[in-house]
């Protein structure tokens, strides 16, 4: 069953057992599996429920203003200023992503143990977890019919320079590289949890509550008893509603930055002291190169090929299609040629990205009238690993034949052949100068056995109110260094199985 | 309390503002762009944060009332010439202020992300999303109706060859 806000005449008061607010990666794995238990779940969204079909047009702006969060205008403050995106829709980010799958690398997971005492998270005692959600999401290699000649020529230029790239694994049931993943997969070939986890939710009776912002969560004797939230009209963004619901559990799910804001706002506060810090981003360093032969990066798949060689430096790096309007951003200039350089290159050029695994932290912190500032230093070995990262892909883009690379500093715009890329560490450049951007956000509630250090429990309870979960990127305890989403619906699957073991505790 | 929408008094800033960053050119069609331009603007706009919205007005309006204050004598922005407009332009993009520097940054973005992302402009620039999409939705339904679905994984070319 789907409320909207469109439909609501009258204020919403529900009793269930569990609600479940975000219904990203985190939430409707959550939802789903303790659905299925038996247990009466509902499930609140902020953005809109968006079905494959409303995905086939082209138009990128509506897919802005409807599946992202501030249609796509959410920055962390610093130097540089770092743009971030993230989803406002039922499937949160993981119906713009571009479905990249990746279990949690095994020295995360041993740091994770040493430095936080999570022993329950090995490779082996986390496979289930993750074997379960790849079952489901169909986790596999991309189809040979929607190989691209980006993703070809990052592997070209990789292989001339002997370095380890990786097919990617995605999540797809016969992708044929339409290629639109960033503004949601117009063919159902990828498989979010828009396709996959909220229909098994609402098959197993759970209730979906769209267009619902929750403003804080009901508080009794350091115990959680459900939310309370208003239903907001997706256009005028007028109240039409107030929404109560007590539940004797309440999951928050709502990512690394809405997750310890909701947190704050009901006057819940950590005694590590850690809630709302240690932000992660997996900074990303957007390269163009461009190239004589036409390469048309819209036609075939999103990121077939990771570049895998410096993984353990803390970078990966990958091509993928963007549309015209967030490609042009990736130029310095302006004014006359604009157009001109943009119809001689788009279909001759690459678009690529280097992940960087960060070390530099950011911070949430609530304002008044329920809005959200985050902040974010990018740290002097971050900034030199974002150099290192954005000289290897510049080199690779010539080994692979290009004639003219694009880099993301203010004051070095542009090189033209493979000598030139020395002019990165040589040139007089300061992390203002750079152009970062983000879409995994992580670990602003961090998990970990000791309360004095962490924010939640190893089982995604907050340590400090009973009845209370997590269970998104923000309970990471450090960057993780590869795409996060099946590393949050594995813990989240950890964490519904976990619940549901101990039930009777909660169902008092 | 009224929310703050995108204001139409704004509208000559940005349409001047469009004309230096991203100069019209022949093959493209102007006939009703400007006013889709507008309207995707202000859905964006309108998503933004209240905060952010009243910072922009605020910012867009000394960028139009403030030419002076960089030496372009008393006029506004959206009245000024080309070439007096694009150095205006530079000198908020490369000035000393990075407060300036920053919101320019900011306002470029929109402007761009709005201005490329006219179907008008991707026809110009050679990108033909819908065609694409629709053979892409048939080759799916081909494949799904009993075709074979080859998945491409390059270790197995390696170890056939």
């Amino acid at each position: 069953m789907i409320i909207d806000s469109g439909q609501v005449t009258k204020n919403i008061d529900e009793t269930c057992d569990v609600v479940v607010v975000g219904s990203g990666a985190g939430g409707s794995v959550m939802a789903k599996e303790l659905a299925e238990r038996g247990l009466s779940v509902i499930l609140i969204e902020e953005g809109g429920y968006h079905t494959v079909e409303s995905f086939n047009n082209t138009d990128t702006i509506n897919s802005l203003v409807n599946l992202y969060r501030n249609a796509g205008g959410t920055f962390l403050a610093g130097k540089p200023n770092v743009m971030y995106a993230e989803g406002c829709c039922v499937g949160g980010s993981t119906t713009i992503n571009g479905g990249m799958c990746w279990r949690t690398p095994d020295k995360i997971l041993k740091r994770w143990q040493w430095e936080f005492g999570l022993t329950d998270l090995t490779p082996k005692k986390m496979e289930p977890f993750h074997h379960r959600v790849e079952e489901i999401i169909s986790v596999k290699p991309v189809l040979q019919e929607s190989m691209n000649n980006d993703s070809m020529i990052l592997k070209r230029g990789a292989d001339k320079l002997g370095y380890q790239t990786r097919a990617n694994l995605r999540n797809h049931n016969t992708c044929v590289g339409a290629n639109q993943c960033i503004t949601g997969c117009p063919t159902g070939g990828k498989q979010p949890p828009l396709v996959t986890y909220i229909p098994a939710f609402l098959k197993a009776g759970g209730k979906l509550i769209t267009h619902c912002r929750v403003k804080k969560i009901r508080l009794k004797n350091r115990r959680a008893t459900g939310v309370k939230g208003v239903m907001i009209d997706p256009v005028t963004k007028a109240v039409r509603a107030k929404v109560k619901i007590r539940s004797k559990i309440t999951i928050v799910c709502c990512g690394a930055v809405q997750t310890p804001a909701l947190l704050m706002r009901s006057g819940i506060r950590s005694a590590s002291g850690a809630l709302g810090n240690n932000l992660f981003i997996h900074p990303n360093t957007k390269v163009l190169g461009v190239f004589d032969e036409p390469i048309y990066g819209w036609k075939g798949v999103n990121q077939a090929y990771q570049i895998t060689e410096f993984i353990d430096e803390g970078i990966i790096m990958g091509v993928n299609f963007i549309p015209p309007g967030i490609f042009a951003l990736a130029f310095p200039f302006y004014g006359g040629g604009f157009l001109n350089t943009m119809k001689e290159i788009f279909n001759h050029s690459v678009c690529g990205a280097a992940l960087i695994e960060d070390t530099s932290r950011g911070r949430v912190i609530n304002l008044p009238f329920d809005q959200v500032v985050t902040t974010y230093q990018l740290n002097a070995r971050d900034f030199e690993l974002a150099k290192r990262a954005t000289a290897l892909l510049a080199e690779i883009y010539f080994a692979a034949g290009a004639k003219r690379v694009y880099l993301p500093f203010r004051n070095l715009h542009e090189i033209n052949s493979i000598d030139e890329v020395r002019k990165i560490y040589t040139t007089q450049l300061k992390p203002i100068d750079l152009e970062l951007m983000s879409v995994h956000i992580m670990g602003t509630c961090r998990m970990g056995i000791n309360s004095q250090q962490s924010v939640v429990n190893p089982s995604g309870e907050l340590h400090d109110v009973k009845g209370l979960f997590v269970a998104d990127a923000s309970l990471f305890p450090s960057s993780i260094g590869v795409n996060p989403q099946q590393t949050i619906m594995a813990l989240a699957t950890r964490s519904a199985f976990l619940i549901s073991e101990n039930i009777s505790r909660y169902m008092i | 309390m009224k929310r703050l929408t995108f204001p139409k008094s704004l509208e000559p800033v940005f349409s001047a503002l469009a004309k230096v960053l991203v100069p019209a050119q022949d093959d493209l069609i102007l006939e009703g762009f400007e006013a889709h331009f507008f309207f995707n603007f202000g859905r964006i706009f309108n998503e933004l944060p209240p905060i952010f919205r009243w910072g922009f007005i605020w910012g867009i309006r000394f960028f139009d009332w403030f030419p002076v204050l960089f030496g372009f004598g008393l006029n506004r922005f959206s009245h000024l010439s080309f070439e007096s407009a694009k150095k205006y332009v530079d000198a908020w993009a490369n000035g000393r202020l990075g407060v300036c520097r920053e919101f320019f940054k900011t306002l470029k973005a929109m402007v761009i992300l709005v201005y490329f992302s006219e179907p008008k402009v991707w026809e110009v620039i050679g990108y033909a999303p819908e065609n694409h999409l629709k053979e892409r939705i048939e080759m799916r339904k081909k494949i799904l109706s009993g075709g074979e679905e080859k998945v491409h994984w390059p270790h197995e070319e390696e170890t056939n060859a």
